[in-house]
């Protein structure tokens, strides 16, 4: 479960991000944080993640109070989380099983656990053919599931996708969505960042929050609930 | 278990992959151990000459060549009755001349020619029962007439002490400068250890690694790295006492390098501490300054 309550993020720099966020995201939902770029998505993922701080008010995740963490305790919020990024950030002299398993290695697994995982994960991702191939021979989509099978493969409740399908070909964007789709079917709780109005319109029967200018503009609920 | 097996094997592939900048490292890392080392046997095998000089408690005493027999018993029991002295034995002209033929070995045709007219004095050879009183003894021998010299090794065991001091000192002194390049390097063989894996780092940041999951395998980079120094410098090490330095010391008519079994586990383990030492430093410097987990 995901809570803000009232949060103001300004950085530094005097930018005003976040003017007041209220937002609850409950577990199983399917989420579209949807904004122009500027309008402070990033920082509302960099909140969850525990990048940034909030300046005022609270951001709580999966029983975490975000602004009262100490730096011990950050890993193990991250671990309830699986982030799936634009630029898919998969470690290039890696295999697709490489790169899975090193995050699940990360958290300390053992090695018979992840040599039985992964190939799971991955069959999930409908990738089971490619474990041994390396991302410069997989294509964007394929790339996006492999890191979104690195996202999955710790368990986690709730996976933060930030653009996922940014840098995709926009014919294989589909392949993408219909994979969050699945995953979400199977109750992981889905926060997907876009600013790219056609996806979202097309999978406009999950909840829709639009952020504007730091404050929340409109939050449609999903048709499917 | 597995987990310091998976942390030894990213900071073998780590060493690996850096091999340039890992060899540098050993390298200095050796050079400095095996001064140490050096310098320790070397100041180790002086101690023992020192103590070997000291411990003969003798004093030799050269006689007046004008006294007849007579009046060397009469040397001979004078100094007899002194106290601390346990034995006093003649020497005679032709006997000493016999030990400088025996000393000189195969070249002892030197002193052929002296045999008829031998230049060396008698003299008594005077064993203390103890050190103590020393000085006291060498100062009461001198008052007895008939004795021209009294040879002692009081002088020979200070130089020697001064000469092991000088190497331990520049050899410490090297050392310590040495570890300080070491570290040097071996922290900037790490940092770019974690330059070369700053993607990696950020990605296990964000799958949930802990602080010190990411910090272990530098930390085993600078202990392996110090460790293969130490070895190599053991190895090294071993060689060079055992052939050139023993030449020379012998060379130096110094008796033979000795280092016993024990000696040479200790200067191992010295090594290895030493280097390990060094190499989790280096490693930690750089872990702590560079790696903001």
């Amino acid at each position: 479960m995901i809570e803000f309550i009232d949060v103001y993020k300004i950085y530094e720099n005097g930018t005003k991000a976040l003017k007041g966020i209220n937002l609850k995201i409950d577990e199983g939902e399917f989420v579209f944080v949807r904004g122009a770029s500027g309008a402070g998505k990033s920082t509302l993922v960099k909140l969850l993640l525990h990048e940034e701080k909030p300046s005022a008010g609270e951001v709580i995740v999966n029983g975490y109070y975000v602004s009262k963490m100490t730096r011990q305790e950050v890993p193990y919020l991250r671990r309830t989380m699986g982030v799936v990024f634009q630029d898919f950030r998969l470690i290039p002299n890696m295999t697709a099983f490489e790169n899975v398993a090193f995050a699940m290695r990360a958290t300390g697994a053992r090695r018979r656990d992840i040599r039985r995982r992964v190939p799971y994960v991955l069959g999930l991702v409908g990738l089971a053919g490619k474990a041994r191939s390396h991302p410069s021979q997989l294509s964007g989509g394929e790339q996006q599931r492999v890191s979104l099978a690195r996202a999955l493969v710790n368990n986690p409740s709730i996976i933060v996708a930030d653009e996922p399908t940014g840098n995709i070909d926009p014919n294989l964007t589909f392949e993408v969505m219909e994979m969050l789709d699945e995953i979400n079917r199977r109750g992981t709780t889905i926060v997907m960042v876009t600013h790219d109005t056609t996806i979202v319109e097309r999978y406009a029967y999950h909840r829709i929050v639009t952020i504007d200018g730091g404050e929340i503009a409109e939050d449609l609920p999903g048709s499917n609930v | 278990m597995e987990r310091i097996r998976y942390f030894f094997g990213e900071a073998l592939r780590s060493i690996w992959k850096n091999r340039m900048m890992s060899m540098a490292s050993i390298g200095v890392l050796a050079v400095c151990l095996i001064l140490l080392g050096s310098s320790l046997i070397v100041s180790y095998n002086i101690s023992n000459v020192i103590r070997q000089i000291e411990g003969q408690n003798q004093i030799m005493v050269f006689l007046n060549d004008d006294l007849d027999a007579a009046g060397i018993e009469n040397v001979g029991d004078e100094i007899t009755a002194l106290p601390d002295v346990k034995e006093c034995i003649f020497v005679s002209k032709q006997e000493a001349l016999d030990e400088q033929k025996k000393a000189l070995g195969s070249n002892a045709d030197l002193l052929s020619g002296y045999d008829a007219d031998n230049f060396l004095p008698n003299g008594y050879r005077i064993s203390l029962t103890g050190m103590e009183h020393f000085s006291q003894t060498v100062q009461s021998l001198e008052k007895i007439p008939g004795i021209i010299k009294i040879q002692q090794h009081e002088d020979v065991a200070d130089k020697l002490n001064n000469i092991k001091r000088i190497i331990s000192m520049v050899g410490i002194w090297l050392f310590v400068i040495l570890a300080l390049v070491s570290l040097f390097i071996i922290s900037n063989t790490i940092k770019l250890a974690m330059f070369v894996r700053k993607r990696e780092i950020n990605i296990m940041k964000f799958v949930g690694a802990t602080d010190w999951f990411i910090r272990w395998p530098f930390v085993f980079e600078g202990m392996l790295i110090g460790l293969i120094a130490s070895l190599l410098a053991f190895g090294v090490q071993y060689y060079i006492y055992r052939i050139p330095l023993a030449r020379v010391m012998t060379d130096l008519k110094l008796q033979e390098l000795t280092l016993g079994s024990t000696n040479i586990a200790l200067l191992l383990a010295a090594f290895v501490c030493a280097g390990i030492i060094v190499g989790v430093c280096g490693s930690l410097i750089s872990v702590r300054k560079y790696l903001k987990v």
